[in-house]
């Protein structure tokens, strides 16, 4: 740290503290006197103020602190900007009041050095051009102070004094100059400064600056205390001595009054002469000695010099005396004058007696004396220094001032002189320079400078040993990192010493002629030599020669600058065989050595070999070689890998029951033959029993193993001794075959090598299924391609735009191009231009995922138009539509046949309508005439007097005919309304149906005394109208159809078939029929017997039976004559939840 | 017995034997009730409505009862029995439809239409005079028939 610095800075702190400890403790002294005059005060209280003020505002302008400096300046600009305006205006300081203390104001001189100061404190702290100005500033006041303390000996400076008396002067002096230096390193100060001075130092400046400014603050009570005893010891003594001498001046002139008084009368002239003479010789202060008459006249006088009897006649004449001359006259015993100056004498007071003669006139006794001359023989030089004033009331008297120039006029004490009756003098002692008194007034200034400066060094020393105490500290702390760092150094050295050794690599280094310089001792691993044997022998010695001139080639690379890279090469161990390492290099320029890392990567080559082998072995399988070719390829791959051994791979035939070989190129061929189609099982060798454990089979001696019982002999003779047999499995677990290698010595194999056949299997194992895989896959492609190509419809693909990707032949041949024609094109290209709209929704719908059938017409060339029944199918690949097949029929031939058909279906119908209507229209129109003939038939009938008998028979025939032809028109009509009149089906309770119809046959029924049983009837879906038609006929074919004279007995019941049909069975007992006449009965018209035999038209159950069918049941009937007859409806079940 | 003024019957049928029939029938039940035969639907009205040539009440008195066959020319049965029941005078007559048709539908719709029964033409001549007999016990002797001429 710059020491300049570092002293401006305690400079600054002394200066800062001395003046806050200056205005406190003179703030403390002030607060503490109970009457302070301006002798006793060191400092007057505003200073005290302002020094207090000033002080806290360089402390915060030290440190920056603007918290401090603005309040404080503004107090102090305040009290400044009072103390020169109430000068200004109430007249000089010295004896006038502060309002802000109650004491004696600041001189303006002061206010304004100060106000200058603050200014320049301000100032410090800005610019470069505001510092300038600070620094002169400073310079100013530091002047000022100076002159002002010149003032001493150039009485023309007095008016800059700055304070109120000597001492605070000095101090004020010393300070304002401190000031201004301060103000002056404040400027001088770099902005981005710090206050650097440590606690200690200031806390240290700080006890020494207080301890100053109480030494001097006590040291200037001291003094003025002194001062003060000195002026009293010598107020005492002069106030005394005064006394003393007027009261036997006084005494004097009683004794002369009474002299002359004992005398009587008026002295004479020689006794006048002679006593007032010898007095005044006596006597020097005496000037004068009077008798005044009664009219106060003088009779008698006798002075030194004729002014004094002017003096006293002025003095008699003067009005004023009047009253005391005449006071005197009257009383008795000496009194004292009031002082009087007239211009002849001087001052001089007057003692006067009064005389009273024998003749009783009142003279009176005056005597004139000097009170000066008195004042000084009293005094006798012996002022000590003080100023003095003698003064009665306002007059001064006497006044004594050692010094030329009274500069500061202290008052020190005053002492009151009784005089003869109520007069009073004041004596007043006043003190100029302290210094008069010796050397000691300037004591405390000399002792606050030198506090101050010892302050200072204090300070600046401890800060000094601060410093050195943290540099200590510092230099102790880079020591400890030191010693750290060196510690960890010599522990990383210790590591790099333990990996050189224990590595398994060799760390060497090769001088520039290629001889190794230094090696590690895992050379002797790696090589074959030690250490020591390599040194000095030249690296290319250890490799294999054909690789010396590309690692040389490397080296010299290094050498030249490039970057470092690692290289291969084959060394040659000390024993003679070959081992793979890895050099690593670095060329070092400076020190002209190759330093490289070599690492045996014998290991990693050999398995860098094995995994290329296996490469090559997947990359046949992927190109999909022949299985045989990758086989025999995975077979030589492990003979290399295993010098020794002789591998076989053996595939299970689709029986699954023999092996068969698959490879064994290194296997005598004679072998292979004799084992080819054995079959697996627990004991058939290694492969069979592997391929029939699915496990792993070792067989270390082929010649003691029971496993090779049966197949010894096949080995033997090739001098095959071991056999290990790993089976290979598909990943779903099926057996392929197996995987064997053989080894013409007893062996049993490491874990290594059971590793290595692990790997080969699993190789061949993919290999096998691999080949299925693709030979089942073209199965299959071919089973569909057969699908695609001999299909007689035409079947194609499109993609996703709806492009043809292929065609078949039919496409091809119904198309008549060629499928490259029409490969590419859009298919809905082809078909008629009305149906591409609906073509193109249909494919939009697959794109979608939907399977579309529909139809389309295609537009060919020739004008016959080939309508196609298209059916489209998304093509789903991982469950993305890719494109679209297509299967069109061609159904022209069936689209016109069937058109054909609607034609004549709509033919059919409407003929059927036509027939319906007129069936209807007819067998209406018929019934009239038939009606007519019958009823006029009917009405000649009951004229038919006039015919005769065979007329009659003729009428009657005629009349029963027409009413057989009626019945046959309404059965015919009835007939043809089952159809055409039937309601739709709706669910039907089958009981209610019978139990109307058995009502509607009650008469009938009790008339032929029968009997009906009946089971409850289900539910069904039907026409309850026709339903009852249907029982009706039923039950009135089973009454008609009875034998004569029995009672006709009828059996309702039902049966259920199976899930879905149930039977409604009607059983009679009438005559039956026989079942050949089955099919006859149902058809229209159609009778057994003749109408004599028993009436109806045959039309019954042809009715029964069409109704039932439209019911959706079927009828049927079993009988034999005699026996009665069943009559068996089925309908289909209702459900009441089926729709 | 009351002596009643004989209340005419109207008949309306195109078929000129079945009107024969029904004059027979009547005969034969030795009624009196005067018969006046009409032949289809607009004829029908036209007499009801007294339009030329049918002007004259006594020749063409105001029927008692109507009997109405379905299938006629030019207006029909079930247009007839319509306007017969939609107009406020002709309304109250009772109409009987008398046809040969048995068929549900016409019956149904008869009797829709307001038609006061339905009989089916008797196929035989003896069904038809008991017919007539039944007619004309319940229509000219039990039930009281509506009077001509007072407000409706």
């Amino acid at each position: 740290m710059n020491s300049r610095r570092l002293v401006g800075e305690a400079f600054l702190h002394i200066l800062a503290f001395a003046l806050v400890g200056m205005g406190v403790v003179s703030l403390l002294g002030f607060l503490g006197v109970q009457s302070p005059t301006r002798h006793t005060v060191a400092l007057l209280p505003d200073s005290a103020l302002a020094s207090l003020l000033i002080g806290t505002l360089l402390l915060g302008a030290i440190h920056k602190i603007r918290g401090v400096m603005a309040p404080t300046t503004l107090l102090l600009l305040t009290l400044c900007g009072y103390t020169l305006l109430h000068n200004a205006l109430g007249g000089s300081s010295d004896a006038a009041q502060s309002w802000v203390s109650g004491f004696l104001r600041m001189r303006s001189s002061l206010a304004l050095i100060l106000a200058a100061v603050v200014l320049g404190i301000h100032l410090a702290g800005g610019s470069s051009l505001s510092r300038i100005a600070a620094q002169l500033l400073g310079g100013a006041v530091a002047i000022l102070a100076t002159a002002s303390q010149l003032a001493d000996l150039l009485p023309q400076l007095a008016v800059l004094s700055l304070g109120f008396k000597y001492t605070s002067t000095h101090i004020a002096n010393l300070f304002s100059l401190f000031l201004g230096l301060a103000v002056i390193v404040l400027a001088r100060r770099r902005s981005n400064s710090q206050p650097q001075l440590d606690r200690k130092a200031l806390s240290a400046g700080l006890f020494g600056v207080l301890l100053t400014c109480t030494a001097w603050y006590l040291l200037s009570q001291q003094a003025s205390e002194s001062v003060s005893r000195e002026s009293d010891l010598l107020l005492s003594r002069l106030q005394q001595a005064a006394e003393t001498e007027l009261h036997s001046h006084m005494a004097l002139m009683q004794r002369m009054a009474e002299r002359w008084q004992v005398l009587g009368e008026r002295p004479g002239n020689r006794l006048w002469i002679q006593e007032t003479q010898s007095y005044l010789r006596d006597y020097p202060h005496l000037d004068l000695i009077a008798l005044l008459d009664e009219h106060q006249q003088p009779w008698r006088q006798e002075g030194h010099g004729p002014q004094h009897e002017q003096w006293l006649q002025d003095f008699i004449q003067d009005p004023n005396n009047h009253a005391w001359l005449a006071h005197v006259q009257t009383e008795s015993g000496p009194h004292l004058s009031e002082a009087r100056a007239y211009p002849q004498a001087g001052l001089h007071m007057l003692i006067g007696t009064p005389l009273s003669l024998a003749d009783g006139s009142h003279h009176l006794l005056l005597a004139a004396l000097d009170i000066q001359a008195l004042m000084h023989k009293l005094l006798d030089k012996q002022s000590g220094g003080f100023s003095l004033q003698l003064r009665a009331g306002e007059h001064l008297l006497y006044s004594l001032q050692p010094d030329s120039q009274p500069r500061f006029a202290t008052q020190v004490g005053e002492r009151q002189i009784r005089l003869h009756h109520d007069q009073h003098w004041q004596l007043l002692t006043f003190i100029n320079r302290p210094q008069v008194f010796g050397n000691s007034g300037y004591l405390p200034a000399l002792v606050m400078l030198f506090g101050l400066l010892l302050s200072l060094l204090l300070m600046i020393s401890q800060h000094l040993a601060w410093l050195a105490r943290e540099h200590a500290r510092n230099l102790s702390r880079a020591n400890d990192q030191l010693q750290l760092s060196l510690a960890q150094q010599a522990q990383a050295q210790k590591l790099n010493q333990r990996i050189m050794n224990f590595s398994h690599d060799v760390l060497c280094s090769i001088d520039s002629q290629g001889r190794f310089h230094d090696l590690s001792p895992s050379c002797k691993r790696l090589f074959g030599y030690r250490a020591e044997e390599l040194i000095g022998r030249r690296f290319m010695d250890m490799l294999y020669p054909d690789d010396r001139p590309s690692s040389g080639a490397e080296i010299s690379a290094l050498r030249r600058g490039q970057a470092s890279q690692s290289f291969r090469n084959r060394c040659v161990h000390r024993d003679g065989h070959i081992l793979h390492t890895l050099w690593t290099a670095d060329w070092s320029e400076q020190e002209q050595t190759l330093f490289a890392v070599i690492h045996d990567i014998t290991e990693l080559v050999e398995n860098e070999a094995y995994a290329e082998n296996q490469r090559d072995i997947l990359s046949m399988i992927s190109m999909d070689r022949p299985l045989p070719e990758v086989l025999s390829a995975l077979c030589l791959m492990v003979e290399e890998q295993q010098p020794q051994v002789l591998a076989s791979v053996l595939l299970l035939d689709a029986s699954g029951q023999h092996l068969i070989t698959g490879a064994a190129p290194s296997l005598p061929a004679s072998y292979n033959q004799a084992i080819d189609g054995a079959a697996i099982g627990p004991h058939s060798g290694s492969c069979g029993t592997a391929a029939f454990r699915r496990q792993l089979v070792i067989v270390e001696d082929i010649e003691s193993d029971p496993l090779w019982e049966n197949y010894r002999n096949l080995a033997r003779p090739h001098g095959l001794r071991a056999c290990w047999s790993f089976p290979l499995t598909s990943h779903q677990g099926q057996v392929l075959g197996t995987f064997a290698l053989y080894q013409r010595q007893p062996t049993s194999p490491s874990d290594e090598e059971i590793q290595n056949l692990a790997n080969a299997a699993q190789l061949a194992a993919l290999a096998i299924a691999r080949a299925q895989d693709r030979r089942r896959i073209e199965e299959s492609e071919q089973r569909f391609r057969s699908l695609f190509t001999y299909n007689p419809d035409t079947v194609f693909s499109c993609d996703l735009a709806g492009s043809l990707l292929g065609i078949n032949a039919a496409g091809e041949a119904l198309l008549d191009l060629p499928g490259q024609q029409l490969i590419g094109q859009p298919f809905i290209s082809l078909l008629h231009p009305e149906d591409r709209p609906l073509a193109r929704e249909h494919l939009a719908a697959t794109l979608k995922g939907e399977a579309q059938r529909y139809e389309a017409r295609l537009a060919l060339a020739d004008a016959h138009l080939h309508h196609l029944d298209i059916t489209q199918l998304p093509i789903m690949l991982d469950g993305q539509i890719v494109g679209i097949f297509g299967i069109a029929k061609d159904i022209s031939e069936r689209h016109s046949t069937q058109a054909r058909l609607q034609a004549t279906l709509t033919e059919l119908e409407r003929s059927n309508d036509e027939l319906q209507s007129f069936a209807f229209v007819a067998s209406h129109d018929l019934q009239e005439p038939l009606r007519k003939i019958q009823a006029f038939s009917e009405r000649l009938g009951s004229r038919a007097a006039q015919l005769d008998d065979e007329g009659r028979d003729y009428l009657q025939r005629m009349h029963a005919a027409a009413s057989r032809m009626q019945t046959l028109i309404l059965d015919l009509l009835d007939y043809s309304r089952v159809n055409t009149r039937g309601q739709d089906l709706q669910p039907v309770d089958l009981q209610q149906v019978l139990t109307e119809v058995l009502q509607d046959l009650e008469t009938t029924l009790e008339q032929s005394a029968a009997t009906v049983e009946h089971q409850p009837l289900p539910m069904l879906l039907g026409d309850a109208s026709q339903l009852r038609r249907v029982l009706q006929n039923l039950l009135s074919n089973a009454l008609k159809f009875q034998p004569p004279g029995n009672l006709a007995h009828i059996r309702i019941y039902t049966e259920v078939l199976d899930n879905a049909n149930w039977a409604l069975c009607i059983a009679d007992n009438g005559i039956g029929f026989e079942e050949k006449y089955l099919d006859r009965i149902f058809h229209p018209f159609q009778r057994l017997h003749s109408r004599e035999q028993y009436p109806g038209t045959g039309i019954g159950l042809a009715i029964v039976k069409k109704i039932i069918e439209r019911h959706g049941g079927q009828i049927s009937a079993s009988s034999s004559p005699g026996q009665g007859s069943l009559f068996r409806l089925v309908f289909p079940t209702y459900r009441k939840d089926s729709p | 017995m009351n002596i009643r003024p004989a209340i005419p019957i109207l008949i309306a049928d195109d078929d000129p034997d079945d009107c024969l029939m029904i004059r027979e029938a009547f005969h034969e039940c030795r009624l009196d009730t005067p018969l006046y035969f009409v032949h289809d639907g607009e004829t029908l009205l036209d007499y009801l409505r007294r339009t030329p040539p049918y002007q004259d009440p006594q020749q063409h008195p105001w029927p008692g009862l109507i009997l109405l066959d379905l299938n006629m020319p030019r207006m029909g049965g079930r247009e007839t029995l319509q306007a017969l029941k939609n107009d406020p005078k002709l309304r109250s007559i009772p109409v009987v439809i008398f046809s040969t048709s048995s068929s549900t539908d016409d019956i149904q719709h008869s009797y829709r239409m307001g038609a006061s029964s339905f009989i089916s033409k008797p196929s035989s001549f003896s069904s038809l005079v008991a017919v007539v007999h039944s007619l004309h016990h319940y229509w000219l002797e039990v039930v009281a028939l509506p009077q001509h001429g007072l407000p409706t």
